[in-house]
């Protein structure tokens, strides 16, 4: 299995700020990869700088053996990588389905001069594109929602969408910024089975999450964050028997 | 299928047999040139459309690119002797070319400073109309000539409004499959959230530069048959004000909505019209129907939430409870 992505020293500081020192770690091509950490680790800022969002100060990023390091986030986009957000954003004003429409971007080949004259050949690639999206909103189980505004839907329905829209883009690693955040044991459930699905369908996943339970389970590897450096990486039972995670965690034992 | 796509072109065959049928039976020269007007500001809403409703950019000073295309196809057609249709599309690509000039400028600009710039341009293209005195013949304006094909000048105005409603169909269309193509949904996608945007593989600053750049077409080629029209234009014609009454009637009819831009444009055009006693109050009204229209309907008669979205589901609300008695569902 080769690696997908490659991280190599990656530090972030901001503005005297260590927020990251020195993580490095691989991801392979058809894992599901958690990140966890107690709150201020690192991991949101980690994701940025792996999706293009935040250059790192130093180290760089290798994505299908590219380096990708200070490439701007379309092109981290056009390269293969979708991500969702930790405080979803959907396009709000626009239905269900031209979200997904939207994320389908690339892969719709037409110019100016096709869509003025409504060429035939615009219109079957539309057609294939509202196909190929009614596909992936069938599979998430909200193909009813099609038509819906983005804006008028729940919580747990717009993570959804974002998930949809992350792989109408044919995505060969889609990054999940805390996807359980605000849902019950049953949704979470769900979403997990989704996630697993997802990764059948080809895409490799990384996921950030504060529920332990939900990543211990989902997850082929893990790598714990603490103060901005990489604790811990490995398979979930070594981390979870792993003394410095715990204490990351719970605090050291006395004795 | 078929008989449900029947019902949805009956009346739009309607309506246009209607429109195409105007001069018929409207013969008072002062209504077709207000209709004309209609007709040409429509085209330049539904670029303002484009570019504020759409793409969520702030424009205001999009009657400067109605001057350039003005200024352009005038001193074409009427200085250099260039043929009318190569003068006239010369007149949208020269205002395309400097939309783009400006969107280049600010693709990385933020929604407010944005707005400071394009006040700006607009009032450097004003200055430079007014005293570029050798080129534009400065604050006296320049007289032109009526659009001629192939040696046949419209000299009446029914030949002007078929002119202008074959220009405005064909901008109408254009613009409509442009908002509903990758790139309408690439400027919406802008509006909403330019950071998702820019994850889903759309290159935020370059979709910019494109809106900038076909908006101003329009705006441009509309300003050209203007000009052309009323055989004059005048830096006067493109100040800010212009600017933000182009500007009301978008917002008026409704943002993101094509049909509202071309009601929005028919209030704003023949309401000062009708009451001509009134000429001068004209910018008070419009000062307090934009303070209105701000406070308690922003996304105007057409938008989403718009006043026909309210007024439908009230409607629907009134009707749903009659039926059932007070129903819960209401």
């Amino acid at each position: 299995m080769a690696d997908i992505l490659r991280i190599d020293g990656i530090s972030k500081d901001f503005y005297g700020l260590k927020a990251l020192t020195d993580v490095s770690l691989e991801v392979k091509d058809d894992e599901i990869f958690g990140i966890i950490g107690p709150n201020g680790a690192g991991k949101t800022t980690l994701f940025n700088v792996i999706s293009g969002f935040d250059s790192p100060t130093a180290g760089k990023v290798h994505f299908h053996n590219k380096e990708m390091t200070g490439k701007g986030i379309t092109d981290y986009s056009i390269a293969g990588m979708a991500r969702t957000f930790q405080n979803i954003r959907v396009f709000g004003e626009m239905t269900v389905l031209e979200n997904l429409m939207v994320g389908m971007h690339n892969s719709i080949k037409t110019g100016l001069l096709g869509i003025a004259l409504g060429t035939r050949k615009e219109k079957q690639a539309e057609k294939d594109a509202v196909a190929g999206c009614m596909e992936i909103l069938e599979y998430l189980k909200i193909g009813y929602l099609a038509n819906e505004y983005a804006a008028n839907l729940s919580y747990g329905y717009q993570r959804k969408v974002e998930i949809g829209r992350a792989l109408a883009s044919f995505p060969q690693l889609i990054l999940l910024d805390e996807p359980s955040a605000g849902m019950n044991e049953q949704e979470t459930m769900e979403l997990m089975e989704l996630i697993r699905g997802i990764r059948d369908r080809g895409p490799a996943i990384i996921v950030i999450e504060h529920n332990i339970k939900f990543i211990m389970n989902l997850c082929h590897r893990i790598a714990v964050l603490n103060f901005g450096a990489l604790l811990s990486m490995g398979l979930p039972a070594e981390i979870r028997n792993n003394p410095q995670v715990i204490e990351a965690y719970l605090g050291k034992e006395e004795d | 299928m078929n008989q449900n796509k029947m019902k949805k072109l009956l009346p739009l065959a309607v309506l246009g047999i209607a429109v195409a049928t105007m001069p018929l039976y409207i013969t008072n020269s002062y209504a077709l040139k207000i209709i004309c007007n209609v007709m040409l500001y429509s085209i330049i809403t539904l670029s303002i459309n484009l570019i504020v409703g759409f793409c969520g950019q702030l424009d205001f000073g999009r009657a400067a690119f109605a001057g350039l295309g003005a200024y352009f196809s005038a001193i074409m057609f009427t200085k250099v002797g260039v043929p009318f249709i190569a003068a006239f599309i010369g007149g949208g690509v020269f205002a395309a070319l400097c939309g783009a000039m400006l969107g280049m400028l600010c693709r990385y600009t933020s929604f407010d400073y944005l707005t400071l710039i394009t006040i700006g341009f607009g009032e450097i293209v004003r200055r430079i109309f007014l005293n570029w005195q050798s080129v534009t013949n400065g604050s006296f304006g320049m007289s032109t000539q009526r659009p001629s094909f192939f040696g046949v000048t419209l000299k009446s105005h029914q030949s002007m409004f078929y002119f202008s409603l074959v220009l405005l169909v064909i901008s109408y269309i254009v613009i409509r499959r442009i908002t509903r193509s990758k790139m309408g949904r690439a400027f919406q996608a802008i509006r909403d959230d330019p950071i998702a945007a820019a994850y889903t593989g759309i290159h935020v600053p370059n979709y910019k530069v494109i809106c900038f750049t076909v908006g101003s077409f329009f705006t441009g080629i509309a300003g050209a048959a203007m000009a052309h029209y009323t055989m004059f234009t005048a830096p006067t014609n493109y100040t800010t004000d212009e600017s933000l009454i182009m500007l009301q009637m978008a917002i008026l009819g409704g943002l993101g909505s094509l049909p509202g831009s071309i009601i929005g444009t028919i209030i704003l055009v023949v309401g000062p019209e009708i009451s001509r006693s009134f000429y001068q109050y004209r910018l008070l009204f419009m000062g307090v129907l934009m303070v209105a229209l701000m406070l308690f309907a922003p996304n105007g008669l057409f938008g989403r939430h718009g006043i026909k979205d309210q007024l439908v589901a009230y409607y629907r609300r009134i009707r749903g409870k009659t039926a059932k008695g007070g129903g819960n569902n209401g």
